[in-house]
């Protein structure tokens, strides 16, 4: 059935279409919707590249990992020190003064594009030495110990004061994210992660994820596939971590901030949109972004009949974990399973639409189509 | 090590804890034979084959490959040097496609420098290996064409087994029989010059252990490559071994022709006995 | 005056990991049965610990009957979020169920929040004072700005004690539940085959939920003496503690109640030796723990008691 494939080229064209077009849509909401929402659309390309970062390691790669906090965290950390201009680090740094490398001009106010490479490299590297000794241990002890490490990067970031401010945290971060940036990297990501999932590699790494043993039985070297997954995981976890912090303009380490619970809403939004699809992971980035603040209305006053109830902080989050734990009961497979939007996909539907109105409007009599005639 | 040898067990022993699985096991593969290790179950011949391909490192004894000591080496390793298997319980890569199990088989040809290098060192051919394909993989620079080689010659494989018909489906979803035909066109796929087949009748009626003898002979003839069988299904062994190896209790009890091993008494004793006069 | 200290630190590590080991044993013998990381369970913790204080402030239990009440109490929650959340996920992938373990997790403490506000409270007034007392040894007076005062004393808090003890009794109950009874037989059993279990006739799901409500008793007794020794309650107060109590799981094997146990004392013991000796490392207590872990696994990837997975090729 040939007919349902498209070339490549048509492909190629289609794509750039639609990179145009969401270049686009998004020229025309900066442009026409207020600043709250651009901000949201913001988070929801910083969420995008979490959670297509977070799936390349545990969706296709089947790396059980809990440390994608961490990885950000150094991104957002390294970017903000790196973009600060001098004077407001010299004035944020109250508990203990700015320590070398971060108290001269050269490692202040620089360019937006090179503390968030930065900030990616820095996390990449630490990915790799964390990997190194944490690849080798079987699933559940590799995710408590990712886990234990992204907590270390953590508690680290608390006690170096001379580094990170400590609890206090940096104040001040030029909010250089915006709907461009964001974006822009989302598109990277995905160009360059996908392009990866789609090559022999991509093969390799789902393979060490259906069967270990079997995949090292046909060439593949396990752990050097697995630890290459990891470190450019951990490397766009280090961007989404920049331009995170640079949406923030505050970052501190708590575990609600660049912890524990950012990993956990990494996570969710992999489950929700699919484990194992890029399409999904971006999906489910939205609908979590979309979700957390749709539903900050039910933590507002509440007038029924006359009766005044008064919001309730935290149900908001209330809601959300119930509603997130029907969906894990009923839809396990998120959004989109393992499967992809594609060209082909697209393509498939709509000719599948087609014969159904077709077929609609024969079976009603409706003219138009001579009879007979075949699709 | 003469020229028609192509991997020597000598003195194998693999020890579980307080369990000898395998003890003292010695033998000889030749080049272009058809190989069978037969025996009871729990004689140890999964044991033979897991120390084989480097799943298990023996405790004692070494493992020569065409001139190369593989005693030491990875699974991965070994694989790259000529050595591939199918497994007793099939072991497909279930999410991926038929043709997607086979390509990935090719994966090492591209990526593994370290066993490259071993070749070198032992004078064969190697695959031109280098860590440079992963930045080739992502940026699709002088990738189109690798990828479009590795993607004919799979189809070649698939279409020599008769699976071309299942290319774009699920692995999980062919008849079982078929799924043995694939892991066994994965494993060839690898460019072994020894294959091990580990019980690849299981579960096979007779037309189909039939189909399968052919295969085997094929495999050898068209594919140019040894095969080393573990099986229980007699006629499969007698019809198509030209030599046996025989286990019991991890120790190798007869070594010969189909012939030699069904008249050889320790043979008959401790595992054909009743069940040859039934056939 | 070193052998004091040392002492003390001892003393003071054991209480501390007698905690760590109740919370542990919940979470393996959970992971046991299921190979589920069950990330509620420190939740669990938190929500036996805010039972007893509004047994004893609302209802105005007396504070003994409302700690057996809240223990109670907690174990009834642990059955109904396996029956709720867990048990419709045990054919699902064991992502899914790890995820719904997290959700489960965040609608625990959401709800503490909602419920009970995320305003620390003081557990002090729930108990008797006596509690805080401590039993002083040794030692001399001297007279220190014209008042007398002890110095050089081995100074142990009398809930160190109680904790000790409790701990003692409750392990052996738990040890008599399993090895004496034929609920804990069937615990075992699940433990190594569970669909073989299943075969026999066995109701697997109520075994399952036992094994939820008895670890979430014994996390409820943690939790209770936890905030005795740290009286500020708040609704995210389980959260460390039970990561903790999972390292500890994990150092000493996880799915070995003997090494639950085990790897929460030698938690307790090394972090408060670590903090006692090196005051100036006490920012870092809790990076400790993961520290441990990461060195532990590197050569004994199973833990001290776990048995090594051999591939079944």
């Amino acid at each position: 059935m040939d007919r349902m494939k498209l070339s490549g080229r048509t492909k190629f064209i289609l794509t750039t279409l639609f990179v145009l077009f969401m270049g686009f849509i998004l020229f025309a909401a900066q442009e026409n919707l207020n600043s709250y929402i651009l901000r949201i659309i913001s988070l929801i390309g910083i969420f995008g590249i979490m959670a297509v970062s977070l799936n390349l390691i545990n969706g296709i790669t089947g790396i059980f990992s809990l440390g994608h906090a961490g990885f950000m965290a150094i991104g957002a950390y390294v970017s903000s020190l790196l973009t600060m201009p001098l004077a407001q680090k010299e004035m944020t740094f109250i508990l203990e003064k700015v320590s070398f490398p971060f108290n001269t001009e050269l490692f202040s106010s620089c360019p937006f594009i090179f503390a968030t490479l930065a900030g990616g490299v820095i996390a990449a590297f630490a990915a790799f030495v964390i990997g190194w000794p944490t690849l080798r241990l079987a699933g559940d002890y590799l995710a408590i110990t990712t886990l234990g490490f992204s907590e270390i990067i953590r508690i680290f970031a608390v006690n170096a004061t001379g580094v990170t401010n400590g609890a206090m945290g940096l104040k001040g971060i030029p909010p250089y994210t915006d709907v461009w940036w964001s974006w822009g990297w989302l598109l990277i990501t995905i160009l360059i992660i996908g392009s990866l999932i789609k090559s022999s590699y991509g093969r390799a790494l789902k393979a060490i994820r259906e069967d270990k043993t079997a995949a090292e039985s046909m060439g593949i070297n396990v752990f050097k596939h697995q630890l290459t997954s990891f470190v450019v995981g951990g490397f766009f976890a280090g961007v989404a971590g920049s331009l995170y912090a640079h949406w923030l303009t505050t970052i501190d380490p708590k575990p609600s901030t660049l912890g524990i619970m950012l990993t956990f809403n990494a996570l969710i939004m992999i489950v929700l949109g699919g484990l194992g699809s890029i399409s999904g992971a971006v999906l489910g980035a939205g609908m979590f972004a979309f979700f957390s603040e749709w539903l900050r209305f039910v933590e507002s006053d509440i007038n029924i009949f006359g009766f005044h109830f008064e919001g309730i902080s935290g149900m908001r989050m209330l809601v959300f974990s119930g509603l997130f734990i029907i969906v894990m009961i009923f839809w396990p497979k998120g959004l989109m399973g393992r499967n992809e939007i594609t060209w082909d996909g697209v393509y498939k539907t709509i000719c599948k639409i087609k014969k159904l109105t077709k077929t609609g409007e024969k079976r009603l009599g409706i003219s138009g189509e001579r009879e007979g005639e075949e699709l | 090590m003469n020229d028609s040898s192509l991997l020597e067990l000598d003195g194998i022993t693999m020890r579980f804890g307080g369990l000898n699985a395998v003890k003292d096991f010695h033998a000889r593969i030749n080049k272009g034979e058809i190989l069978g290790l037969i025996g009871p179950n729990g004689a140890g011949k999964t044991t033979v084959f897991n120390v084989i391909t480097g799943v298990y490192i023996p405790t004692e004894g070494r493992l020569n490959f065409g001139g190369i000591d593989i005693t030491p080496l990875k699974p991965h390793i070994i694989t790259h040097l000529g050595i591939s298997r199918t497994f007793q319980n099939i072991r497909l890569f279930q999410d991926m496609t038929v043709l997607e199990n086979v390509m990935v088989a090719m994966h090492h040809e591209l990526i593994e420098k370290r066993g490259d290098s071993i070749l070198r060192k032992n004078g064969k051919n190697t695959y031109g290996a280098s860590s440079m394909w992963f930045w080739k993989s992502v940026f699709k620079i002088g990738y189109l064409k690798k990828e479009k080689e590795i993607e004919i010659k799979s189809k070649e494989i698939l279409e020599k087994l008769g699976l071309i018909k299942y290319i774009n489906d699920k692995a999980t979803s062919l008849p079982y029989g078929e799924q043995r035909k694939l892991e066994i066109a994965r494993a060839l796929a690898t460019n072994p010059k020894l294959l091990l087949l580990d019980e690849p009748a299981a579960g096979m009626n007779p037309s189909e252990s039939r189909d399968l003898m052919n295969l085997i002979r094929f495999i050898k003839d068209d594919f140019n490559t040894t095969v080393f069988v573990i099986e229980h299904d007699m006629k499969v062994v007698m019809g198509v071994c030209e030599r046996i190896i025989v286990m019991d209790y991890g120790q190798v009890i007869a070594n010969g022709t189909p012939e030699q091993i069904q008249c050889n008494s320790k043979v008959v004793e401790a595992y054909l006995g009743e069940e040859w006069e039934n056939e | 005056m070193k052998t004091e200290l040392i002492i003390q630190n001892f003393f003071n590590g054991m209480s501390l990991g007698s905690l760590y080991a109740l919370i542990a044993v919940g979470y393996t013998m959970v992971y046991g049965i299921l190979r589920l990381i069950n990330f509620a369970h420190g939740d669990v913790f938190m929500m036996g610990v805010y039972f007893a204080f509004y047994f004893a402030t609302l209802a105005h239990m007396p504070w003994w009957l409302a700690f057996v009440m809240a223990v109670f109490g907690a174990a009834l929650l642990g059955f109904l979020i396996d029956r709720i959340a867990y048990k419709p996920l045990r054919k699902a992938p064991r992502i899914s169920a790890l995820i719904t373990a997290i959700g489960m997790s965040f609608l625990l403490e959401n709800l503490a929040v909602v419920l009970f506000s995320g305003v620390p409270k003081s557990f002090r007034n729930v108990y008797p004072d006596f509690f805080n007392q401590m039993i002083i040894i040794g030692g001399h007076t001297e007279l220190k700005r014209g008042r007398e005062v002890i110095v050089d004393a081995l100074r142990i808090p009398n809930v160190s004690v109680v904790t000790l003890i409790v701990t003692a009794v409750a392990l052996f109950v738990l040890w008599f539940i399993l090895y004496r009874t034929r609920v804990g037989m069937a615990m075992r059993a699940i433990a190594m085959d569970i669909q073989a279990v299943a075969l026999m006739g066995i109701n697997i799901n109520l075994v399952i939920g036992f094994t939820f409500a008895l670890g979430s008793a014994l996390a409820a007794i943690g939790g209770i003496f936890w905030a005795m020794r740290y009286p500020q309650i708040w609704p995210y107060m389980g959260f460390m503690p039970g990561l903790k109590a999972f390292v500890a799981a994990v150092i000493g094997g996880i799915g070995s109640v003997q090494g639950a146990v085990m790897g929460g004392l030698l938690l307790g013991i090394l972090e408060v030796m670590l903090v006692g000796f090196f005051p100036q490392t006490a920012g870092y207590r809790d990076a400790f723990a993961f520290f441990i872990l990461i060195v532990l696994l590197m050569f004994k990837p199973s833990g001290m008691f776990g048995k090594p997975e051999i591939v079944k090729v």
